[in-house]
């Protein structure tokens, strides 16, 4: 089966799908930060920096696969 | 856990801390990574993802990520810039020089109304169009791809420092800004315990206890961007720098009253301050606030203790706020802590880079190099990131010290060291020596050379220029080095002397604006901001006053001691003008307009008049009212006070007098 990627075109220019799922995944991020601060995701882990470049990953895979 | 904290603070390498190495290796790991990165995508400008590295090569997670958002946000409005530029002047080079002159004066003015990393993102809107449309004057078709190429190097360098940061566990903001504001509140604790004692207020010791905590002001910022909980530590960071400054204006309003004035009190309160009781400290704070209501009998004694309630009422917040800042929750009230700039400095600032980029395009213009514009934009870069700066002067002569450097640097690293090699690896060795060697010399704690180590960082990428194959260029190399070079002497030379700004000129400006914002306070033209964040505006000038280099230590000393002067009046006027207000809004505007008569023309005995006549009329109104027109009329009698004490005279409002 094959995937079909969302292309985006501005002005004549083809803007690579990766980088508009990179662009999706930190907006989805940045909206979803208040929650992590209500579920206190930080103190879950004992390094968070990690966690949350993980997240990332997750949600930009999930862009990926689903999208 | 101690002794292996004990083992961490001794151990050196080489001279330098084990911190230290991590950074070095942190960075020069990011800037490989980048340049792999960017050399795999084939982007064109392949090194500006490892001078992006260098550039956001900041000791805290934190500062990275808050520089990394402005670099991205004003590299899109710097390249739409560009556009605009170049078609608005197309094939007319000197209309074209004067439009970018004119965005980047524009850029450099709004940076010095902004801080910390607004500023830089304001002063990089501005030097992108240096980047990516002067440097294609010749070719203007080639601005949109240029653009385009820098945008997606500037991305990978910031990914890649972050991946590495994330990874290698860089430090956090939040850390170390605990730890400097609770190093801060000791010292003002100090300061009012000492005021306590009967000791008289240096105006010195003030205004260096202001700056120490304004001056965290940008790291404050930075907390947001730093993690999920970082909104929160910021909203607390905030409340803790306010309340610490509220607490030195207490301190000196109770300086500001005999040393003589309750003396069982101030031990009471002594013990308080230094014990940091709890139950006790709140029954004290009880005890005050009665005796500021009836304290009729002698009025110093009512202030005495309004003042020393603030006093326990805001190094209580403040001690709150920093515990609230570890563990990352909301503090009770979100505020804003704004700053202070001058608005003539940046206009000032503005104008001289404007000024330098046009004769600096006349000069290069005049000697008829093939690469001219390279020069152009390069002076163009310089002048806006020092106009980022706290010190542009100094700024010049550090890029004076590390363009030649990081040129020599350069060239031993591309003919001596790699010397012809197209392999990965032996590049990234190559760079490690330069790249460790400079972000080590910018963990120095030394205000000379840091700088220098920074620049180092930015301009060895700069000038190695890595690319994919490298050319190995002797003549490309040794014209880019000249230009360079020729650039930061001739922005050294236009900097002292084109539209200097002395130090003595930009405490004049200063001062001189806190005298006109006193007038228009007491003259009732009030600022949007509610009192604390005024006064912590009002802070921030002092700070930076303090920071000038004094021209004679007694001339600074009397500048700060009006600039404080101003600072304890102008907070007794917002205050008075509360307290007036809530009386107003209960008596529905009756008992207050000879009070806000008094204060408009800064007669003491105008305002002990309406106080009195206050205090008499108070029985009139129920509980609450009362209690409004006993704080208004202490109030006013404070401000009276303030004027009566005021060595400096009162300057009444321009718009009475005329």
């Amino acid at each position: 089966m094959t995937h079909s990627f969302f292309e985006l075109t501005i002005g004549g220019v083809l803007v690579s799908p990766f980088v508009i799922y990179a662009g999706a995944a930190i907006v989805i991020f940045a909206v979803l930060r208040p929650f992590l601060h209500l579920v206190a995701f930080d103190r879950a882990f004992s390094n968070p920096p990690v966690a949350e470049l993980s997240l990332y990953v997750v949600i930009l895979a999930l862009l990926i696969v689903l999208f | 856990m101690t002794f292996v904290q004990s083992v961490r603070r001794t151990v050196a390498i080489a001279g330098f801390p084990l911190s230290a190495w991590a950074f070095a290796l942190r960075i020069w790991a990011a800037m490989m990574v980048a340049l792999y990165a960017a050399f795999w995508l084939q982007l064109q400008s392949a090194s500006t993802a490892a001078i992006t590295v260098g550039i956001l090569a900041l000791q805290t997670r934190g500062q990275t990520y808050h520089k990394a958002v402005y670099r991205v946000i004003a590299t899109v409005i710097g390249v739409v810039a560009s556009f605009v530029i170049a078609g608005l002047f197309p094939q007319t080079r000197e209309l074209f020089m004067v439009g970018f002159a004119g965005w980047l004066g524009l850029c450099v003015y709004a940076g010095g109304l902004l801080d910390g990393n607004r500023a830089y993102g304001a002063v990089l809107s501005g030097y992108t169009v240096a980047l990516v449309a002067v440097t294609q004057i010749d070719s203007p078709q080639n601005i949109f791809f240029a653009g385009v190429n820098r945008g997606a190097a500037i991305v990978v360098g910031i990914a890649a420092l972050a991946l590495v940061s994330d990874v290698f566990a860089a430090p956090n903001v939040h850390t170390g800004l605990s730890g400097k504001l609770t190093a801060a509140h000791r010292r003002v604790r100090a300061f009012a315990l000492a005021i306590l004692r009967g000791e008289s207020a240096d105006p010195i010791q003030s205004a260096n206890l202001l700056r120490e905590i304004t001056v965290l002001h940008p790291d404050i910022t930075a907390l947001a961007p730093e993690s999920s909980d970082g909104g929160a530590r910021g909203a607390a960071a905030r409340s803790a720098a306010l309340a610490l400054v509220a607490e030195v204006s207490a301190a000196d309003a109770l300086a500001s009253l005999p040393a003589t004035t309750s003396p069982s009190l101030r031990e009471a309160i002594r013990e308080a301050l230094a014990d940091d009781l709890g139950e006790e400290n709140h029954a004290l704070q009880l005890g005050l606030r009665r005796r500021a209501d009836v304290g009729y009998a002698d009025p110093r004694d009512a202030l005495f203790a309004r003042h020393a309630r603030s006093l326990l009422i805001e190094n209580r917040r403040a001690q709150d706020a920093i515990e609230d800042l570890r563990a990352a929750r909301h503090p009770p009230r979100r505020i804003h802590a704004p700053i202070y700039r001058s608005r003539r400095a940046a206009a000032r600032d503005g104008l001289r880079a404007f000024l330098v980029v046009l004769i600096s395009g006349f000069l290069f213009s005049l000697g008829g190099w093939p690469f001219a514009s390279q020069g152009i934009a390069l002076v163009g870069v310089f002048i806006a990131l020092s106009a980022s700066t706290p010190n542009p002067r100094a700024f010049a002569a550090a890029a004076v010290i590390a363009m030649p450097i990081a040129a020599l640097l350069a060239g031993v690293t591309e003919f001596l060291i790699l010397d012809g090699v197209d392999q990965f690896p032996l590049l990234a060795i190559g760079m490690a020596p330069s790249v460790f060697a400079a972000a080590l010399l910018f963990t120095i704690p030394n205000p000379r050379l840091a700088p220098i180590g920074f620049l180092l960082l930015v301009f060895f990428p700069v000038m190695l220029s890595p690319s994919n194959p490298q050319s190995y260029n002797p003549e490309a190399y040794l014209f880019s080095s000249f230009l360079a070079i020729t650039s930061v002497i001739l922005l050294f030379i236009l900097l002292w002397t084109l539209l200097p700004t002395s130090d003595v000129l930009r405490r004049r400006w200063r001062l001189k604006s806190a005298r006109a914002e006193m007038r228009d306070l007491l003259a009732g033209g009030r600022s949007r901001l509610p009192d604390d964040e005024a006064l912590f505006r009002d802070a921030d000038r002092i700070g930076q006053l303090a920071a000038l280099q004094p021209a004679a230590d007694d001339e600074r000393r009397d500048d700060l001691r009006e600039a404080l002067d101003i600072f304890g009046r102008a907070a007794g006027a917002r205050q008075v003008r509360t307290t007036l207000a809530e009386l107003s809004a209960r008596t529905g505007g009756r008992l207050v307009g000879d009070a806000y008569s008094a204060l408009v023309v800064g007669d003491p005995v105008g305002l002990r008049r309406a106080a009195a006549d206050l205090a008499s009329t108070a029985s009139q109104l129920d509980p609450d009212g009362q209690a409004a027109a006993r704080a208004a009329s202490l109030d006013l009698i404070w401000a009276a006070l303030l004027i009566d004490a005021s060595p400096f005279g009162y300057d009444p409002p321009r718009t009475t007098a005329s």
